[in-house]
């Protein structure tokens, strides 16, 4: 993209934002944007760079779930504070016994007590030296600020750490979470893992800004999340898997202009995307999985209601039947009463709902 | 509302009241808590909301006595655990944040009149300050720098410092060795034996092992640090009237930012 091509989309999005400055997004949002690409509502405003949690209070004032609880907020801080002060003593320890650092495998940098408009560059300085494999790197990296190109601009997220042992030739991620490592809500973690994987594909991101090409590879696969173990603030490392960050990159370098034309075509003049009201006109990709994570699934579980959409009776029956889109048009297919199939996919699957329809009245009446 | 009756009137009257540590009492001094004797040990809750006000000078003399008694760059996290072992003072950590600033305009008041001064360590990398961690003004340049090694050789000195501190204190006063240990105990995760017993306290294990790792390490870091202070020394000396607030305060950021683009 050439700068006057990037000046006309940033320019696109700021009409979109009705000339407010871009929300920063931060990991969680990043990720939370790539779980259900086919959502317009969502991308719209990921893309514009619109918080969605600002949207979400307006959109639904009674519901309260889309904020997280400021003691939630609280606690993770002082885990965090907790468990890197002192030399890093705790997480140091933590890494040692896991196996992800060396004894004497030491060197901290915590790159938020710089000064704030230093840290991206000194990020980006402690890289270089990593790729240059300068033994004295260091190990420990602590708010490491890594910029992701992301709708024309550059996102900022700031991976709790960024380890790797002195042979190694590029930093793992990893986050901290203040989550019990013991009956912790799954989806927290797959959040959180979520999470270190955008963090890889801004460290590639990074990397392949000093030249490095396709760095993706070069860094490695397996992040970790630093839980706490029961009965206090001890960390204990656990490592992940994240073949997922390919994806990820995937989603985040797509083209948006394509998103945008269906978005503005939405919006009367003088419309923008910080109306609720406009918000709730473009069409939503809702799954009964939003709930667990995004903000907005409240209204576009409502609206889904309204709608008598097929995805409120769970993914199973969409999978079931894919092309046919809400309860009643169904019930009339199988009941073959004023609806007729049109379309192959949905005569396939018309055929589908009758034998269950016949299956269930033979069980009812023998 | 708890209050400490008695010290409470006097705390009002005191027109420095806002520049404030947090002290507790002594434990024979009389004072009461709602009718009860104040607790020999107050909660943490207690402590840290405030119970007494000390002045803005008590506190700075405290920081920098305590700076002089360890002599390695402190961040301010675990100078608050220091303060509440040694001189049995609850300060909270952005009090200590707060006084950087004041010890910064009572440098552009005072000049060197009141030396020495609280401020920050610099970075060895790029000759910033780094905002939580807390140095005198009365040490070498090469003492105030902080590189990559540094957090973790200045943390395994200062635990030795404080094994060496309890056990002069476990002859002369037990009550501050009780609180060397419980200070000792919370700093030296990384450092004790998986398989002891978590609750005890293991000075020999965690004595011995600050020194091996502190060995393997300290030269290392020595000769970073020792390199930065010939550098530092060289800006200092080019710098003519900015040369003090250099020396002090590190370089600006603007002047980084072009560094590093250029």
């Amino acid at each position: 993209m050439n700068d006057r091509e990037t000046a006309e989309l940033s320019a696109r999005l700021a009409r979109l934002r009705g000339g407010h400055k871009p929300s920063p997004l931060g990991a969680r949002n990043l990720e939370q944007s790539a779980r259900n690409p086919a959502c317009l509502r969502r991308r719209a405003l990921d893309i514009a760079g619109i918080a969605p949690m600002d949207i979400a209070g307006t959109l639904v004032p009674s519901d309260s779930r889309h904020r997280q609880s400021v003691l939630t907020v609280r606690a993770g801080n002082a885990y965090e504070a907790e468990i890197t002060r002192a030399g890093a003593d705790r997480i140091l320890g933590a890494l040692r016994d896991a196996g992800v650092l060396g004894p004497q495998e030491s060197r901290v940098v915590s790159v938020d007590h710089l000064p704030r408009a230093l840290r991206h560059e000194e990020t980006r300085r402690l890289l270089r030296a990593k790729l240059r494999g300068d033994p004295q790197a260091p190990n420990l990296i602590l708010q490491a600020r890594l910029a992701v190109p992301f709708a024309g601009r550059q996102e900022f997220v700031c991976p709790d750490i960024l380890v790797a042992r002195d042979e190694e030739s590029m930093y793992a991620i990893g986050d901290i979470k203040a989550y019990s490592d013991y009956k912790t809500d799954p989806a927290s973690i797959r959040g959180g893992a979520r999470q270190v994987a955008v963090g890889m594909v801004a460290l590639a991101a990074e990397l392949e800004a000093l030249g490095t090409p396709d760095a993706l590879h070069l860094v490695p696969s397996r992040g970790y999340l630093i839980l706490q173990r029961r009965g206090g603030p001890q960390p204990s490392v656990h490592g992940y898997q994240l073949d997922e960050a390919r994806f990820l990159r995937e989603y985040l370098r797509r083209d948006v202009s394509g998103a945008l034309d269906e978005i503005e075509v939405l919006l009367r003049p003088g419309e923008t995307l910080i109306d609720s009201e406009v918000v709730r006109r473009v069409p939503n990709h809702y799954r009964t999985e939003c709930r667990e994570y995004c903000p907005l699934a409240p209204d576009c579980a409502r609206q889904a209601v309204e709608d008598g959409h097929v995805t409120i009776l769970g993914t199973g029956a969409l999978a079931a039947i894919p092309s046919i889109p809400t309860i009643g048009h169904a019930a009339r297919l199988m009941a073959e009463r004023d609806a007729h199939p049109t379309m192959l996919d949905e005569e396939r699957d018309a055929a589908r709902l009758h034998r269950a329809y016949r299956a269930w009245q033979e069980a009812l009446h023998g | 509302m708890v209050r400490v009756r008695g010290q409470m009137d006097r705390i009002k009257s005191d027109s420095s009241a806002r520049e404030t540590a947090v002290a507790r009492p002594p434990a024979d001094s009389g004072v009461t808590v709602d009718g009860a004797p104040y607790r020999a040990r107050p909660s943490r809750r207690l402590s840290i909301g405030g119970s007494i006000m000390t002045r803005s000078d008590d506190l700075r003399s405290r920081v920098l006595t305590m700076l002089h008694f360890i002599e390695v760059p402190c961040p301010t996290a675990t100078l608050v655990h220091l303060l509440a072992a040694r001189d049995d003072l609850y300060v909270p950590e952005l009090r200590l944040v707060a006084l950087m600033r004041e010890e910064r305009r009572r440098y552009a008041t005072d000049g060197d009149a009141g030396a020495p001064y609280i401020v920050p360590a610099l970075y060895v990398p790029l000759l910033v300050p780094l905002g939580r961690t807390l140095t005198s003004t009365a040490w070498t340049d090469e003492r105030r720098l902080v590189g990559y090694d540094t957090p973790r050789a200045g943390h395994l000195a200062l635990l030795l410092a404080l094994l060496d501190a309890r056990r002069d204190a476990r002859r002369t006063d037990p009550a501050r060795a009780e609180r060397y240990e419980t200070a000792i105990h919370r700093l030296s995760h990384s450092l004790r034996d998986p398989m002891a017993d978590p609750t005890r306290l293991q000075p020999v294990v965690i004595g011995r092992n600050a020194q091996r790792e502190l060995r393997a390490i300290a030269t290392r870091d020595h000769a970073a640090r020792q390199q930065a202070a010939d550098r530092l020394a060289a800006i200092v000396r080019a710098a003519g009237a900015d040369a003090r607030r250099i020396r002090w305060w590190g370089l600006s950021t603007t002047r980084v930012r072009m560094m590093l683009e250029g």
